[in-house]
């Protein structure tokens, strides 16, 4: 082999010896940057024949998992992009009509039966070597506020979705979190559609409704 | 002086047979089958619809994708002209009814759910004849041995043996869509060990196991679907080698 030769060969294994560390490292630290990507389906459920208003507060607009802790450093999930998709997705599917309000009361002029506001109570996140399982799990916890036109809160129930995704010999840690937390995002959305006619609170304000409905119909 | 130098052994004819003898041996895949025939089904009709699905509520696994799809493939290329839904597909367009929170557990839900006349619209527009819940998962059971590996500016290599033995365990259910009454349950569990010698170059010498129980499950199925109302219950195996221990026939939930 000829000098230049055996310099390049030399080269050539300093970089492979460069990258391998470089990898070494990358896979070794535990900061995330993730921005979550979700995809809802349209939900198959009938439409209940109510203007709903929804109002998305400041606060549940612009959550952002956070974490800085000895295992999770530098931890930033930002998921409110796929949030506001869940909810901008299925609550048409699930009502006559949706109109976006500015606050949990209804605007002068502008006609809602009801306004749901929804809120983030928690998020929580596990990791396979933390729970010795081969599974990449996500927990989210919403409340669900829904509000008179005038305001006054008819009532609130939590909703959680749960997701997992399988630790495959090649799945990223972003990509496994990723997936569970869109199948906890979808859980959230099934939850909320087929849940929502059947919740006790919703019952109860649809019956006096029809009450106060025939009350003002009698003469 | 010119001499021809005296032929040595050849390391590939020697290596070639050890290698062949060593796949062969230990690569092997032992599955057992059991089954249990339920109401006789009628043989899927040409354009009727079959949709696997995973089951995905246990918290301890996740029914592997790759596996599913690895079935619903086998069944619609078993040349039995049987159409099978992917389970993505069918899963999104049913949204939300088949979440893992929210899939009827029995064909009693199914039949519940049928009261929905979005839900019975949709499903029946797909012509389906036939769900197959599949649960379960491949795990490696047992490692053994050490690999270690090196590399340096002069090159690299390996050296060591490595062993581990992998074990599926599947249950397929099927329900009858039109009849809303379950069809046959198949289990199947197959177990296999790998392993990688490594001289310099590591030669992985793998089980297929998830393969192996992926197919006897999508031939049975495929049987299932295709046969007369004659069989009540069969319970077999099917393996490379002799099975561990004697099969017995599931009972019925």
């Amino acid at each position: 082999m000829s000098v230049s030769g055996k310099r390049k060969h030399r080269q050539f294994h300093e970089s492979l010896l460069t990258t391998a560390v470089v990898l070494l490292l990358a896979g070794c630290s535990s900061s995330l940057n993730l921005k979550v990507k979700t995809q809802i389906p349209t939900p198959v459920v009938t439409r209940m024949p109510l203007v709903m208003g929804v109002h998305f507060s400041d606060k549940f607009r612009n959550y952002v998992y956070q974490e800085n802790s000895e295992d999770r450093q530098n931890w930033h999930l930002d998921n409110s992009a796929s949030r506001l998709a869940l909810f901008r997705q299925v609550l048409p599917s699930m009502f006559k009509e949706v109109r976006d309000v500015p606050g949990t009361k209804a605007p002068a002029g502008v006609h809602v039966d009801a306004i749901i506001s929804p809120e983030v109570e928690d998020m929580q996140l596990a990791l396979p070597k933390e729970t010795y399982s081969d599974l990449y799990e996500a927990w989210i916890k919403y409340k669900i506020q829904l509000y008179r036109p005038d305001g006054k809160l008819i009532g609130e129930w939590p909703i959680t979705g749960y997701g997992k995704a399988e630790k495959g010999f090649f799945t990223s840690r972003s990509k496994g979190l990723n997936t569970a937390i869109d199948q906890a995002m979808r859980d959230i959305g099934a939850k909320l559609s087929i849940g929502f006619p059947k919740q006790e609170v919703v019952q109860q304000w649809l019956a006096s409704r029809t009450n106060e409905y025939h009350a003002e119909a009698r003469p | 002086m010119n001499t021809t130098p005296k032929p040595g052994p050849n390391l590939v004819l020697l290596g070639a047979p050890i290698l062949l003898a060593a796949l062969l041996a230990g690569c092997g895949s032992t599955t057992v089958i059991n089954e249990y025939r339920g109401k006789p089904a009628a043989a899927i009709k040409k354009g009727e619809a079959v949709v696997v699905l995973g089951r995905r509520n246990r918290p301890d696994h996740e029914t592997e994708a790759d596996f599913i799809e690895c079935v619903g493939d086998s069944l619609s290329d078993g040349g039995k002209d049987v159409k099978v839904i992917p389970e993505k597909k069918f899963i999104n367009s049913m949204y939300p009814y088949f979440e893992a929170s929210t899939a009827p557990m029995n064909v009693k839900n199914l039949g519940t759910l049928m009261q929905n006349p979005a839900v019975a619209k949709k499903l029946r527009k797909l012509n389906l004849r036939y769900f197959v819940w599949i649960d379960g998962d491949t795990q490696t059971t047992d490692k053994k041995g050490t690999l270690s590996c090196a590399i340096g500016p002069g090159g690299g290599g390996c050296f060591g043996f490595l062993s581990w033995e992998d074990q599926s365990n599947y249950e397929a259910t099927i329900w009858d869509f039109k009849k809303l009454a379950l069809s046959g349950k198949i289990s199947a569990q197959t177990d296999g060990t790998s392993y990688v010698p490594a001289v310099i170059v590591p030669i992985p010498l793998l089980a297929r196991v998830q393969a192996h129980a992926c197919k006897s499950m999508a031939e049975r199925i495929s049987q299932l679907l295709e046969q007369s109302p004659t069989t009540a219950s069969v319970t077999s195996t099917q393996a490379d080698r002799p099975p561990p221990s004697p099969a017995s026939t599931l009972e019925l939930e």
